[in-house]
């Protein structure tokens, strides 16, 4: 059994420890926003906030995450607003297929917690995910615009 | 010796026969039946959820909800925001209003085959009774399928009829229902008011009354110069969904009682499955079975995580092929092959070995490139529930809707076969393949009555694609001494796709004849001189290859720029001004590149260890043109500084989406020369994951800017010509920075690694 703090609930889970988070959430919540890449770590589809670190969860234990407040892409969010990196994607029309992005999302949006104003060499450190669609030259540019939003800068 | 060939030349982008074969084929079925089929879907009728369907492509449902039918699979092309334009183009709605939906069509109408892919031709071209009898042979086959950058190209004048159809349907049930002529009715999105505004009625209202009206039969389409939706940018409509994490790709599907199940294929090509020793791995937790499929073993349980580690800890043995393949094996055939001459095919004009005698200087270069696998981010899946009564259900985010079905019911006794179409996460080509569907199929038979998803692995996706394969090239030119091409022999070797794929997918035999996609972008080459032969040689191998993005293209837009780049040193003239000194004066070519010079400074400065390298490349009846900025520093490694693109892709739908596809295209392309390598060693595929198979990430990709050539033109592809230029655009500003040629792909093959940023 554990007990994770997922978006705000409590849930009590008949897990093994060692299951990813990454699955927990996808098979046995259905919060299917959290995506599956690689199941290594190495392109970050599967994103989500570990006490507002981004954290690759298909790597990530179940044992290792008790206690911690785990936020996934369907938390950003309310039924009506976007949050700013969200309206930034929408903005710049960032998503291909979309598949990788709630993984960058979740990526960009620690980052601007903790760097409001990220350098370039802090946006390729934070978001080292992979899209295969190519929407990196988008990313960078909506990455920014997210940044001036979240500043209150709202004008275009 | 290419005349025999002539009839069996026109063969299908996936469909294996000729024009010929279909048409006989077509002939066989019979002229009454082809002459009844619904080709163009502009009929009107009642649906069975009660809506109404005006046209194949629009639902109008009582309560206002208008939905647009996209048979073409939303893997991030953006063809449903592409698509609904060409609708509303007509139809006058608003396509981001919140009642109006796009989405996957679950009929395989005869109105959705995608003729334009198979056939090769667009329905612009149509002409004859052989065109009559092709058409209607896929329409009858209901080949309803995603590929050869061809949604917009096959639909650009069938979607903007069906809008207007249904517009004017609608407009004459206004007219009945408010008692006001239709010249005098005004159309807000969804809605008809009379002039005064006192009268109103929505599309939801006047569905039912539609239905009686007299059909338009040919409408007048609006002209270039009056869009108002054709060429605005309009932002994706699935583009919420996704940045919400909502969008339902196939592995997301969620179904009442749903089963996981994970695989363990075959290692090598052609080994089969022996004998399984379950070691007590049944009794896990969470297990529900463990189902033999011959080619692989599938682990069930209630949770994706449990059926991977199951499965992996199963004893499986494995009855191995005669012959295990090997792709360094596949090469040296290939080149032995050509050095032979022993083309599978050959064409030539002129006496070439002459001329190449003649010539007053003579370029040679060899060049190879490696197999390829297609990496979607959301790997292989489906969920399929084969239901007690043998009805099923497939959701599977898949290229191939038609050939699903096809598999599903060759998978056992199916009285019926659903093939929902989920959003992809990334297809390339994959997905046009069957076997992630057939893998799910079968597990369901074996679980009968529970619906359960097949999830692959990344190294099972990775170990288990249908490759690009590695090709070779040896190109010979003679040029004179003002840099003119006098003469060209390109000889190229390749294993077959259409061979591969064919028996594979749609249990259709092996082309007679190459296919084109080997020698596709090089037989046509624009650059052909007057004495010119282009050969091909294949070889059988075990190692399935399939279509990845641009096909052929990706390999002979390498070779061919590449030596472009070479005959112009060899002539001791600017690579731009050879290929302008070369191309035909009023080609989309030399447009495209004379715009790309002006756009990205081709002749603007550039610092010490830095190299600008040019490419030009038409596929899929557009033209895409690059020039690539890097600097190499000493230990070669390499930072792909800019790039900039140039596009003529005809009439512009959504100029930003074509932006995006050009900059994804080139990304894909760039990642591919860069690292992208597929090695098969003792039957195996080496490579498993990210980490021995890399990608560009935004530290090291390159700012890409796109201009596209304005042109009121029919639109060309944009999902695939943004692919081909890349390689080619690398090796040549590698050779611009350090002198060195870069022949075999990946450039870290030799010693060029990419800087991380």
């Amino acid at each position: 059994m554990a007990r994770l703090t997922i978006n705000g609930k409590g849930h009590d889970l008949d897990v093994e420890g060692e299951m990813p988070l990454l699955w927990v959430l996808r098979d046995e919540l259905n919060l299917t926003g959290t995506k599956f890449g690689c199941g290594a770590g190495l392109c970050g589809a599967c994103t989500v906030s570990i006490d507002g670190e981004a954290t690759r969860s298909c790597i990530t234990s179940v044992e290792s995450v008790e206690g911690t407040d785990i936020r996934t892409i369907e938390t950003l969010a309310s039924a009506d607003t976007l949050n700013a990196v969200q309206q930034a994607w929408v903005e710049h029309q960032v998503p291909q297929c979309g598949y990788c992005q709630p993984g960058f999302i979740m990526a960009a949006s620690a980052l601007l917690e903790q760097t409001p104003e990220p350098s370039d060499e802090d946006i390729n450190e934070a978001l080292t995910n992979i899209c295969r669609c190519g929407t990196y030259d988008r990313i960078r540019k909506a990455l920014r615009r997210a940044a001036e939003l979240k500043k209150g800068g709202g004008q275009s | 010796m290419s005349k025999k060939r002539s009839l069996t030349r026109r063969v299908f982008m996936i469909g294996g026969a000729s024009i010929a074969g279909v048409t006989i084929a077509g002939m066989g079925i019979g002229t009454g039946y082809l002459a009844s089929l619904d080709i163009k879907g502009l009929g009107a009728q009642k649906s069975n959820a009660g809506s109404v369907d005006l046209t194949a492509w629009i639902n109008v449902a009582p309560d206002n909800k208008i939905t647009i039918y996209v048979p073409f699979l939303e893997m991030g092309q953006g063809t449903y925001t592409g698509m609904a334009q060409l609708v509303a183009e007509e139809l006058g709605i608003d396509v981001a209003a919140a009642n109006v939906t796009v989405t996957h069509p679950i009929e395989e109408l005869s109105a959705y085959s995608n003729w334009t892919m198979f056939l090769n031709r667009r329905p612009e071209e149509e002409a004859g009774p052989v065109t009559w009898f092709s058409q209607r042979a896929v329409a009858a086959m209901r080949m309803v399928a995603t590929g050869g950058s061809t949604a917009i190209v096959g639909n650009w004048t069938s979607l903007r009829q069906a809008g207007a159809t249904a517009r004017e349907l609608l407009k004459a049930a206004a007219a009945q229902k408010l008692g006001v002529p239709a010249g005098e009715l005004v159309q807000k999105h969804t809605e008809f008011t009379s002039a005064d505004g006192s009268k109103t009625a929505t599309f939801g209202e006047l569905a039912e009354l539609a239905l009686e009206q007299t059909p338009p039969g040919e409408v007048e389409l609006r002209k270039p110069e009056d869009f108002k939706v054709i060429g605005k940018s309009l932002p994706r409509l699935d583009v919420e969904d996704k940045v919400r994490g909502a969008a339902q790709y196939g592995i997301d599907v969620r179904l009442p009682n749903m089963v996981y199940a994970a695989l363990q294929q075959a290692p090598v090509f052609g080994a089969k499955i022996k004998a399984i020793a379950e070691g007590g791995v049944r009794e896990r937790h969470g297990i529900i079975d463990i189902v033999n499929l011959d080619t692989a073993v599938a682990v069930v349980a209630d949770n994706t995580w449990r059926a991977k580690q199951a499965v992996e800890a199963l004893d499986i043995t494995y009855e191995w092929p005669e012959e295990f393949a090997d792709s360094a094996k596949v090469k040296a055939d290939l080149k032995r092959r050509i050095e032979a001459e022993d083309y599978t095919r050959s064409d030539s004009r002129r006496d070439v070995p002459l001329h190449l005698e003649q010539a007053a200087k003579t370029v040679e270069a060899f060049y190879e490139t490696p197999y390829l696998a297609h990496a979607t981010m959301e790997p292989m899946n489906t969920t399929a529930w084969w239901k007690e009564d043998d009805t099923v259900e497939i959701w599977s985010p898949t290229q191939s809707q038609t050939a699903t079905r096809w598999a599903a019911e060759a998978v056992g006794p199916a009285k019926e076969v659903k093939v929902h179409v989920t959003y992809a996460g990334g297809g390339f080509g994959r997905r046009a393949e069957t076997d992630f569907a057939i893998y799910a199929a079968k597990v369901a038979l074996a679980l009968k009555g529970r619906p359960v998803q097949v999830v692959w692995s990344r190294e099972e996706d990775m170990r288990h694609d249908d490759y690009r394969p590695g090709a070779i090239a040896k190109m010979r030119a003679g040029v004179n001494s003002s840099g003119k091409l006098e003469v060209l022999k390109a000889e190229i070797g390749s294993p077959s796709v259409f061979a591969s794929y064919l028996p594979r997918v749609l249990g259709m035999p092996a082309p007679a004849d190459q296919d084109e996609a080997t020698l596709e972008g090089i037989l046509k080459s624009p650059y052909k001189p007057a004495a010119w032969q282009v050969s091909a040689v294949d070889v059988d191998t075990s190692i399935p290859v399939g279509f990845w993005r641009s096909v052929g293209h990706s390999n002979n837009g390498f070779f061919m720029e590449c030596f472009a780049d070479e005959c112009a040193a060899g002539a001791g003239v600017d690579p731009a001004e050879f290929r302008l000194a070369n191309l035909p004066p009023s080609s989309p070519e030399a447009a495209v590149l004379k715009l790309l010079m002006e756009k990205a400074q081709w002749r603007g400065p550039l610092g010490n260890g830095k190299g600008r390298g040019l490419a030009v490349h038409t596929s899929f009846r557009s033209t895409v043109g690059a020039v690539l900025d890097v600097s190499v520093d000493e230990d070669k490694v390499v930072t792909l500084e800019r790039a900039v693109l140039a596009c003529d892709c005809g009439t512009v739908i959504n100029p930003q989406l074509v932006e995006a596809q050009m900059q994804g295209g080139f990304i894909f392309g760039l990642t591919a020369a860069a690292f992208g390598e597929i090695t098969v060693e003792q039957g195996k595929v080496t490579q498993g994951n990210f980490d021995e198979y890399e990608m560009l990430k935004l530290g090291s990709a390159p700012a890409v800017e796109v201009h596209l050539l304005p042109s009121t033109n029919l639109p060309g592809g944009v999902g695939e010509p943004g692919t081909p230029p890349a390689a080619p655009a690398l090796a040549n500003a590698i050779f611009a920075a350090t002198g060195e040629r870069v022949r075999t792909l990946p450039v870290s093959k030799s010693g060029y690694s990419i800087a991380e940023a």
